[in-house]
């Protein structure tokens, strides 16, 4: 049985407009949704990300045939799960396949966003599916997808810290015992002009270095990530890691340091390095990335 | 790659996050359809979250290449440096490409107008250079004039020297007989503007000639023209040659639109490709002992007069996919596929980059079966389309089967090849056929 979607009683004239004019090409006919619920999903979504001044032109950015099925079959409508069962059943598998490279691992992570998706789980007697939350930024495929990541990605990690001692001293795994942590003196020069080299990188240039050197990803996978070739990213690197390096060399000559001390400086190791830039560590040290790692079919909890 | 100092890798370890964004910004944020600030803001957050920058890498979609050059250049700015850059030498390549080219025309020409004046010049006892192959002693018993004829068929040879003909400098070389020279001597006499007048009329002929005749490179909007602009000597010149061809005597180069027409209709290599091959000079029979020396000046004038000794071939080049289409080939590196939005989409190079391919206007399809050139493509209600010739030509299907018509949503279509194939539909009825689609039965 289909539910109606909950109109909000005033809706700005912008929205009420453009509403009227996709109504006829989104398809939200067949799937029992007036031209008022489609005005009310284009509200919730604008409300959320786009500025007062822009509406017009945010909601024909919008991919609003895609956002109105996905909300009908949020709401339950039965011809909508039709389309989308015809549309993204296979492609659910096929991006758990892309994701986890493994066909058991995959039909485990496709059939469980499944049911997210179908809303297996329930608040105040009314399903909730995870459909609700699209917003038609993007192409639904590229958000299951990206939905389907978060999933593979958050049961790695739960998997991981569930991973027993006694597994770990069979893979060989060493602990070693607790050291006092080493208080060794830090040149405060090398901090600031680490701060003034990398304040001068620009945020997608930060992304490439991270994901080179902290997350060890091959410079294909980075090219993928910023949809850009993959010799960019090579010549971005190359000029990133030698200007990154001058510029480390410039700023401690500017603070007193000779060539010789600046370079000896550059390659103390990040252990010897005080107390306080540790505590300043807000994640894990790099793991392995995902490309390495298979996650074991029926391992992790289904709840989100 | 060069190492990075351990300080910054520390510094970036160490940086704070902040919240995360949502499924739908990451999504839009691999697709590139954020705003400016909003893209800024999710790359801020990557640079510093490992958890989101993983997410983002098995999320990110595969793009081909054709499509990275297609997006990345409408991002690109034609005044930004790069492209300046680059413009900039391609302009360099061209122009000095082009000066090299057209000072070795002018060479060329110079040196075909110096070697006719001293052709003309040569005096009756004088004999010509040495490099056309005759000596003082032997000219008179070398060559005839019915030697000459046969020699090279299609020329136009006799007594008389026409200083005005525009055929290429050998006919000159090999009237440098006693009796030619004769002729030309009464020439001399009969034309007032005397020999310096053939010699400046033969050196204006000479250089006309190859203007008009000077080979261009091959090029796919070009057909063979060349020999019909000729005037009349030349084209004498073609006469009794076995291979030369028609050609369409067309100046004017084919307008894009109807050389893709013509492209469309012609489905054989032999309407595409004409050859055009002059005579090479042969050699006209010599004493025995002066065939090399003989066969040795004319490669030298082939040389220096390349375009009626070298062989012309032109051929159209029809576009690949257009071709293909009109001839209902089908190459193995073929694809199809159905987007997302249920459009269908073809690749000719095995899926490196992809084509939309209308099929009918408003119809999404959800359902597709290639085999070969065969393909089928299904949709909702029923919606079922065909074709044979790898998308040249598309008929829509209607199965059907005992008074009963397929109207309901097409899910799958599977055929293991042209003949035998099975539609099924959401609601799960199974249609089947044995004939390409002549006829159907429905499954019970």
């Amino acid at each position: 049985m289909d539910r109606a979607i909950q109109s909000v009683v005033t809706l700005p004239p912008e929205i009420r407009s453009a509403a009227a004019a996709v109504y006829a090409q989104c398809g939200a006919e067949k799937f029992n949704l007036t031209c008022d619920d489609v005005a009310t999903i284009l509200h919730e979504v604008a409300q959320k990300y786009a500025a007062a001044a822009d509406l017009r032109e945010f909601c024909s950015a919008l991919k609003i045939e895609e956002l109105v099925l996905a909300r009908a079959c949020a709401a339950g409508n039965e011809r909508a799960w039709e389309t989308f069962m015809l549309r993204y059943r296979e492609k659910l598998y096929e991006i758990g396949l892309q994701i986890t490279r493994e066909d058991s691992a995959a039909r485990d992570l496709s059939d469980s966003i499944y049911a997210d998706l179908y809303g297996t789980s329930s608040r105040d007697g009314k399903r909730i599916s995870k459909l609700s939350s699209y917003t038609g930024r993007g192409s639904l495929e590229g958000w299951l997808r990206t939905v389907m990541a978060q999933e593979h990605v958050n049961r790695y990690r739960r998997q991981k810290r569930m991973v027993s001692l006694d597994e770990e001293t069979e893979e060989g795994t060493q602990f070693a015992s607790v050291d006092p942590d080493p208080v060794v003196p830090i040149d405060r020069r090398l901090e600031y002009a680490t701060d003034e080299a990398l304040a001068a990188l620009d945020p997608e240039e930060r992304l490439i270095v991270a994901s080179y050197y902290l997350d060890g990803r091959t410079l294909a996978e980075i090219a993928r990530m910023l949809s850009v070739h993959e010799s960019t990213i090579s010549r971005k690197l190359d000029k990133l890691t030698k200007s990154l390096h001058k510029k480390l060399l410039a700023g401690l000559a500017k603070r007193g340091m000779s060539r010789r001390q600046a370079e000896e400086a550059l390659e103390v190791d990040v252990r010897d390095i005080s107390l306080n830039i540790r505590e300043r560590l807000a994640q894990d040290s790099p793991k392995t990335t995902f490309s390495e790692k298979k996650v074991e079919a029926g391992a992790g909890d289904a709840t989100g | 790659m060069e190492k990075l100092p351990n300080t910054i890798r520390a510094r970036l370890n160490a940086a704070q996050a902040g919240e995360h964004p949502d499924a739908n910004l990451l999504a839009a944020f691999a697709e590139q359809t954020l705003l400016d600030r909003e893209r800024e803001q999710v790359l801020t957050h990557l640079s510093r979250c490992a958890d989101c920058r993983d997410v983002i890498a098995l999320a990110a979609p595969v793009i081909t290449p054709a499509a990275l050059d297609t997006r990345n250049a409408r991002g690109v700015s034609w005044f930004s440096w790069p492209v300046l850059r680059w413009s900039a030498l391609a302009a360099c390549v061209v122009i000095v490409g082009t000066a090299v080219l057209l000072n070795r025309q002018s060479m060329s020409m110079k040196t075909a107008a110096v070697r006719e004046v001293d052709i003309l010049a040569a005096q009756p006892s004088t004999r010509p250079a040495s490099g056309y192959g005759y000596t003082a002693s032997n000219t008179n018993n070398a060559i005839t004039e019915e030697k000459l004829q046969t020699a090279v068929p299609g020329r136009v040879h006799s007594g008389k020297a026409k200083p005005t003909m525009a055929a290429p400098p050998p006919a000159f070389s090999d009237l440098a007989t006693d009796k030619n020279v004769q002729s030309l001597d009464r020439l001399k006499k009969d034309e007032d503007g005397g020999l310096a007048g053939q010699r400046g009329a033969a050196i204006a002929n000479v250089a006309g000639g190859l203007l008009a005749t000077q080979p261009k490179p091959p090029a796919p909007v070009r057909s063979a023209v060349a020999p019909a602009t000729r005037d009349d000597n030349k084209a004498h010149a073609f006469e009794g040659q076995d291979e030369a061809k028609s050609v369409p005597a067309s100046n004017a180069s084919p307008t894009p639109e109807q050389l893709k027409t013509s492209q469309t209709v012609e489905v054989s290599a032999q309407n595409e490709m004409v050859t055009v091959e002059s005579a090479a000079p042969a050699q006209p029979e010599r004493e025995p002992g002066k065939a090399k020396q003989a066969t040795g000046a004319a490669a030298g004038r082939a040389m220096s007069y390349g375009v009626l000794t070298d062989s012309v071939t032109l051929r159209k080049e029809a576009g690949a996919a257009a071709a293909e289409r009109a001839r209902g080939a089908f190459a193995p590196a073929t694809r199809w596929t159905i987007s997302s939005d249920g459009q269908l989409q073809h690749s000719i190079d095995a899926g490196k980059s992809w084509q939309p391919m209308v099929v009918a206007d408003n119809a999404t399809f959800r359902a597709l079966s290639f085999n070969g050139p065969d393909v089928w493509v299904g949709g909702a209600s029923g919606l079922l389309f065909h074709s044979a010739d790898s998308g040249g030509h598309w008929m829509k299907v209607t199965p059907i089967a005992s008074g009963a018509i397929l109207v309901a949503d097409i899910a799958a279509i599977e055929f293991t090849d042209p003949r035998h194939g099975k539609v099924t539909t959401a609601k799960g009825e199974v249609w089947l056929t044995d004939d390409g689609g002549q006829s159907w039965r429905k499954q019970s």
